[in-house]
């Protein structure tokens, strides 16, 4: 969902390819681009209330561009199984300079962890568990 | 017509009701209810509930509300959804 030609944002159960996502945040006017993958280091399930997410990513997106001055953003979270060593969430910042793409990708995968409706399950061969995390928004 | 709110389960307390999704009429004397109310009327319906809700948020129409909030009021037509902490990333 593009929330305008700047901003990109999806949550997908297709598996996620960088170059791609990069490809999305180039520009003409940007020196630098940062991107942030995380990877699942165990067999994962994710899961979400999707129109929330949408609004709540483009809500700290929203937020970032205040922080620093930004050129491109987009912001992918892969759901439903994610098997081990595959990537489930990709942040990818352009900007003029290092320093605010740099920053600006560390802050919003910090605060998509804290505040998206996302959640996820590690599978086990003989059951499977629900995650927190560490700073997420409750309690 | 009745007066009836929506409230959608996520991840653990999804997998405590065993539903992803219910509709609630309000009680017959009111057409709202505080966060108090709610939370109340929610242990009531499932058992197991109890304390997941303590450690979850609620969002309405998709927007996270305090929960020490007296003034906050769910009302008909309302989407509430209980937020386990979240795990994203």
């Amino acid at each position: 969902m593009a929330k305008t030609e700047k901003d990109f944002i999806k949550l997908t159960s297709d598996p996620l390819v960088l170059q791609n996502i990069v490809d999305l945040v180039k520009d003409d006017q940007a020196g630098a681009i940062s991107t942030f993958c995380g990877t699942t280091l165990v067999h994962l399930e994710y899961e979400s209330y999707i129109p929330m997410a949408e609004k709540e990513i483009s809500s700290i997106i929203t937020d970032v561009r205040t922080k620093w001055q930004l050129m491109k953003i987009a912001v992918y979270h892969r759901l439903g199984i994610v098997p081990v060593g595959e990537t489930s969430v990709i942040i990818a910042v352009s900007s003029v300079h290092r320093h605010e793409s740099l920053k600006a990708a560390e802050w919003l995968i910090d605060t998509l962890k804290e505040k998206v409706p996302i959640w996820k399950k590690e599978i086990y061969n003989d059951g499977s568990s629900w995650k927190e995390n560490t700073k997420s928004k409750c309690c | 017509m009745s007066k009836e709110f929506t409230i959608l389960y996520f991840a653990s307390a999804r997998d405590a009701v065993n539903i992803s999704s219910e509709i609630i009429s309000f009680p017959s004397t009111s057409s709202s209810l505080s966060l108090q109310d709610l939370t109340n009327l929610l242990k009531n319906r499932h058992e197991n509930l109890g304390k997941i809700l303590e450690n979850s948020m609620f969002a309405i129409n998709m927007q996270y509300v305090d929960k020490d909030d007296e003034s906050i009021m769910v009302k008909p037509g309302d989407e509430v959804a209980i937020i386990p902490p979240v795990s994203g990333g």
